[in-house]
């Protein structure tokens, strides 16, 4: 199907993924610690009951008993639905005295009875380990299944793969289970890596059965209908029909009532895992909801791979088979990883659980009783390792030897008889007071030998490993003690017969010698009257008084102690556990203390110690330093029995205020405790406020340099450009009083011009006049004067002085024209003047100019047409037009396109010109144009830009325009356009606001 | 604990376990769902009663603050 590297593969990142699931279920990230602490996450922990003997056995048990199958779980559901109240109690019993496993629990009830918590373990180990073999073996079945078709090229991986597996096993579960010691025996991010687990192998299960039952099948119906139409030809079938042996379908009820609470790993994660009772109330639903869940699928499954798979295919691969026939790799891993993971969660559990217990209850006492292996007092934690490995090599030695036998296949069940026969010691020691360490040692004594006997003895002797009659016909003949027959009890389920037989000796024995053998020591029923009472949900802890005399030196406790955790944990460590239980205790270490706060400190360290190593064993540990004297011991039971006499009550009713009190303090002091934590959180917030808060000042220093900086950078450029802009302003004036003085120097020279014609005819005539007055005088002179002489002197005279007069009066009147022209260029005030006149004058101004040129001007204009305005305004307006059309706009005219504005000089070419002015609203149009050789676009474009010149670097400033555009917008507050409508040259639209208009 | 609990567990116990004690054939249909339905009830049931109730108790108190 798949390669055998790839299916290791998936085995890595499977274990990845868990080990990545569980460190995070150990972080303190907030998630995290919700998630492990859920009611959710502890209920699908709880799942680990159920193993690749549910995910694949139940398949196969369905194959060929039918709906049996459920019994088992409809026995743990109903524990868990009616029940929850037993479980609470063992919860209480567990925190109060720190029971650290199921045999840890039972001999806390028994005076802490180290033989008895050692029998519990070694019970526990003969009867879980083989079933960790059960697992083994599904992991190794189905891993070759997946890897059939690409087995053969790796045939020493293959036959090693036990192995392998085996120790990735045992890797798992050091790693999750067995990393450190811990005092608590409690492992939250195990416990998320069992949820997740757990989730898993129900969607896998789910899943596939939902694809075998929708796609293989067209659904339920179409199974059930082909399963009932077989029925009636093939006996395959005929057990979907028929209903369980009686014995064998209430056995396995049983079974699954006992499971759930004794089996060893149920123990552990339902228990010890449980930090509040109150997790309880959420499982009592939700667990029993798994069960259905992961069960439902079952029985179409099981038909579905009778009507499949071949006759004679293993009804337990089933469920793989299925995908593997229909080479559905996908599907096949998802199947193969489900069934891991149910194998995985029972091993890893099972196997810390079985450590802890052969640690604390085999080992360590082993370690205590004899000198030369008390150094390994402090390699606890690498015993538990060692164990881990041997038990579950110890399950492959079992996988190899027993392989497909008979006791193989009932294992599982066996297991759980085994189980079983702790069931007595464990309730009957929380519901019957009288039950006491003799009943429950020969109950589990009496019960295990029944067990061995009728459970695991026929399963061997079956498996053909004894060739026995023994079965057939009992030991020495004796028929009535033939094992699955015990007194002649012929039961269909051997499974049915070997519980009822083991558990009816097993409490029988537990009552009889605890009536016989009845406890009279005060101390152990006084214990046992507490442990109760703790169960009961009530508290009996020592009794404080303040009246007490504190005469005991803490100093040489301290010295006693110290040594003695020393013996268990290193130095640093004990010095630490130590300090710790002196905090609890609230001790000061000069100050002596009273025999009720010794008995505290007492309790405080058996309760810790009880962590590492158990609490039977931890009482024995305590009891064999002599931390109490006997004159101690003595004052100790005069304390209690004067605080009894002094309060005049009963104990029962001194327990219960007693219990009032602390119950009361209790509350305070988990108040104290989860004030602590808000103020913790308050801390840690205040510091990341303080720490984010300087941060925020770090960005806003930095922020506010670089503003600084930057500003001062800006300031910097703005002085620079404000300067550069003022030093522009500055020559742009210039330039612009510059262009008003050559328009004011082209006006003088035109006025020079005009008026040097009249002056010279004047000069000329008077000239003339002086002449002929000369001769005159001469003639006088000389007395040759004729009177024609004078008639003509006269006559000559007479034209001169008119001539004289009349040039003179036009020079005159020349004058005053140019210097209206010239005052109104230089004083910018607004007055009223006549429009076509002003247009006369000004044109008269630069006839000088235009002489030079050959354009003719036309004016349009109502000679009658009279404004207020800026005359000045206009003249220089009409002025740098006509410079312009002269100079730019003929120039190289007759030379279109490319290369004209190379000409040097304005082309001598006729033009004309055209000035239309005219009155509308208030509003003066002077539409002005030329036929000259007009701009490009981009010259269009810019030609209002300041600076703008097509003659750069031939006398142009680039002014022209701009200066024409800034008269019009700014002075007279009018607009002004170029006349996009020509056809040729260039022509502006100009129109500006006139006040006191007048004309026609 | 109360002994009405084993009660009802040996109540529960024979209401799944008759198809078992009468010992004879059924439709395959039925010896499927059976079991489930009556599971699935035993879960819910409970959970549905506990919410009633709780949501009766608040009203209760609601209306004596009320009052």
């Amino acid at each position: 199907m798949i390669s055998i590297w790839f299916a290791f593969i998936l085995l890595f990142v499977y274990g990845l993924c868990q080990y990545l699931i569980a460190l995070w279920g150990e972080s303190q990230s907030k998630t995290a610690k919700k998630v492990k602490s859920s009611a959710t996450t502890y209920t699908l922990s709880l799942a680990v009951y159920c193993t690749s003997w549910t995910y694949y056995g139940n398949i196969n048990q369905a194959s060929s008993q039918g709906f049996h199958h459920i019994a088992l779980f409809l026995g743990s559901s109903l524990v868990f639905i009616l029940f929850t109240p037993l479980l609470k109690k063992m919860v209480r019993i567990k925190q109060a005295y720190h029971s650290t496993s199921i045999a840890d629990f039972i001999s806390t009830r028994y005076f802490n009875s180290q033989y008895l918590a050692a029998l519990v373990s070694l019970l526990c180990l003969v009867g879980i380990t083989p079933y960790i073999s059960i697992q083994l073996k599904s992991i190794i079945t189905t891993f070759n299944l997946l890897i059939s078709s690409n087995a053969p090229q790796q045939s020493f991986l293959i036959s090693q793969l036990d192995i392998i597996i085996v120790l990735l096993m045992t890797l798992f579960t050091i790693v999750f289970g067995v990393r450190r010691l811990d005092p608590t025996e409690r492992h939250p991010g195990m416990m998320v890596a069992l949820a997740a687990e757990s989730l898993f192998k129900l969607l896998a299960l789910l899943i596939s059965g939902f694809i075998i039952c929708f796609i293989l099948f067209n659904g339920f119906t179409d199974i059930i209908d082909t399963v009932n139409h077989r029925i009636e030809f093939d006996p395959r079938f005929v057990v979907f029909s028929q209903t369980p042996a009686v014995s064998a379908w209430f056995a396995s009820m049983f079974l699954g009532v006992i499971g759930v609470i004794a089996l060893p790993r149920q123990f552990h994660v339902g228990i010890v895992e449980c930090g509040d009772e109150k997790l309880l109330d959420r499982a009592k639903w939700m667990f029993p909801l798994y069960l259905l869940l992961i069960n439902m699928m079952v029985l179409p499954i099981a038909m579905a791979g009778l009507l499949l798979l071949p006759e004679g295919s293993r009804g337990d691969l089933t469920l793989l088979q299925m995908p593997v026939l229909q080479q559905q790799a996908g599907i096949a891993a998802m199947v193969f990883l489900g069934g891991f993971a149910a194998s995985t969660g029972m091993i890893m559990v099972s196997a810390m659980t079985l450590s802890t217990m052969a640690t604390n209850h085999l080992v360590v006492p082993l370690i205590e009783m004899t000198p030369r292996l008390r150094f390994l007092r402090r390699y606890l934690l690498y015993i538990r390792w060692v164990i881990v490995t041997a038990i579950l090599f110890l399950s492959l030695f079992y996988y190899r030897v027993i392989g497909d036998s008979d006791v193989m296949v009932k294992i599982g069940a066996i297991s759980f008889v085994a189980m079983a026969q702790l069931l007595p010691a464990m309730i009957g020691g929380l519901a019957w007071k009288k039950g006491n360490l003799y009943g429950a040692m020969a109950g589990l004594i009496g019960g295990s030998i029944i067990w061995l006997y009728t459970s695991m003895l026929p399963s061997v002797i079956r498996s053909g490993w004894f060739k026995s009659d023994l079965l057939s016909e009992g030991p020495f003949g004796i028929s009535w003690l033939k094992p699955d027959q015990l007194l002649g009890l012929d039961i269909t389920s051997n499974i049915g017969h070997s519980l009822f037989w083991s558990l009816l000796v097993n409490i029988t024995l537990y009552i009889l010698v605890s009536e016989w053998r009845k406890i009279t020591d005060k101390e152990q029923l006084d214990h046992t009257s507490k442990f109760l009472s703790i169960a009961d949900g009530r508290k009996s802890d020592a009794l404080k008084s303040p009246n007490l005399l504190a005469n005991i030196d803490i100093n040489d406790k301290y010295q006693l102690l110290l040594l003695f955790l020393k013996r268990y944990l290193a130095d640093d460590k004990a010095e630490q556990k130590l300090a710790l239980c002196w905090y609890r205790c609230g001790f000061n270490h000069d100050e002596p203390i009273n025999i009720l706060q010794l008995s505290q400190l007492r309790t405080t360290i058996t309760n810790m110690l009880a962590g590492l190593i158990g609490m039977a064993a931890a009482n024995r540990a305590i009891k064999s330093i002599s931390l109490m004297s006997d004159y101690e011991h003595k004052l100790l039971a005069d304390c209690y029995t004067d605080l009894l006499a002094k309060s005049q009550v009963s104990p029962d009713e001194l327990l219960e205020k007693v219990d009032f009190y602390q119950e009361k303090q209790q509350l305070l002091e988990n108040h104290a405790h989860l004030q602590d934590n808000a103020i913790t959180e308050l801390k840690r917030e205040k510091e990341e406020t303080l720490q984010a808060q300087n941060a925020l000042k770090g960005l806003n220093e930095e922020l506010e340099m670089r503003v600084t900086n930057r500003t001062k950078e800006l300031t910097t450029a703005n002085n620079e450009l404000t300067h550069a802009m003022s030093e522009l302003t500055n020559t742009q004036k210039q330039l612009v009083e510059a262009d008003k003085m050559a328009s004011l120097g082209a006006l003088v020279a035109g006025v020079a011009h005009e008026i040097n014609t009249p002056v010279g005819v004047v000069l000329t005539a008077i000239t003339s006049l002086d002449r002929e007055q000369k001769k005159l005088a001469a003639l006088f002179k000389q007395s040759k004067l004729s009177k024609q002489d004078m008639d003509r002197f006269f006559a000559h005279t007479n034209e001169s002085v008119d001539i004289s007069l009349r040039n003179i009066d036009r020079a005159t009147n020349l004058i005053d024209s140019f210097k209206q022209v010239a005052v109104d260029q230089t004083s910018e005030k607004c007055r009223l003047f006549n429009v076509s006149d002003y247009i006369d004058n000004i044109l008269l101004s630069l006839k000088p100019r235009l002489r030079q040129t050959n354009q003719q001007i036309h004016v349009e204009c109502d000679s009658n047409l009279t404004i207020k305005s800026y005359p000045g305004a206009l003249s220089q307006m009409l002025t740098n037009l006509i410079i312009n059309s002269v100079v730019h706009g003929f120039e190289g005219k007759g030379f279109e396109g490319k290369g004209f504005e190379g000409k040097g000089l304005a082309d001598k070419t006729q033009g004309n010109i055209y000035i239309a002015a005219k009155l509308k609203h208030q509003m003066l149009y002077l539409d002005y144009r030329d036929d000259g050789k007009g701009l490009c676009d981009n010259g269009l474009g810019n030609i209002f830009e300041p600076f703008y010149t097509t003659k750069r670097g031939a006398g142009g400033s680039g002014l022209g325009a701009h200066i024409i555009y800034n008269i019009v917008t700014q002075q007279l507050g009018g607009e002004i356009s170029i006349d996009e409508k020509l056809s040729q040259g260039l022509g502006f639209n100009i129109h500006f606001p006139v006040t006191g208009a007048g004309g026609s | 604990m109360s002994s009405a609990r084993y009660i009802v567990f040996l109540i529960l116990v024979l209401v799944f376990s008759w198809p078992v004690l009468l010992q004879t054939t059924f439709e395959v249909w039925f010896l499927w769902l059976y079991p489930f339905v009556i599971w699935l009830s035993i879960i819910v049931l409970p959970q549905l009663y506990g919410a009633i109730e709780k949501y009766r108790s608040n009203n209760k108190s609601n209306n004596s603050n009320n009052n």
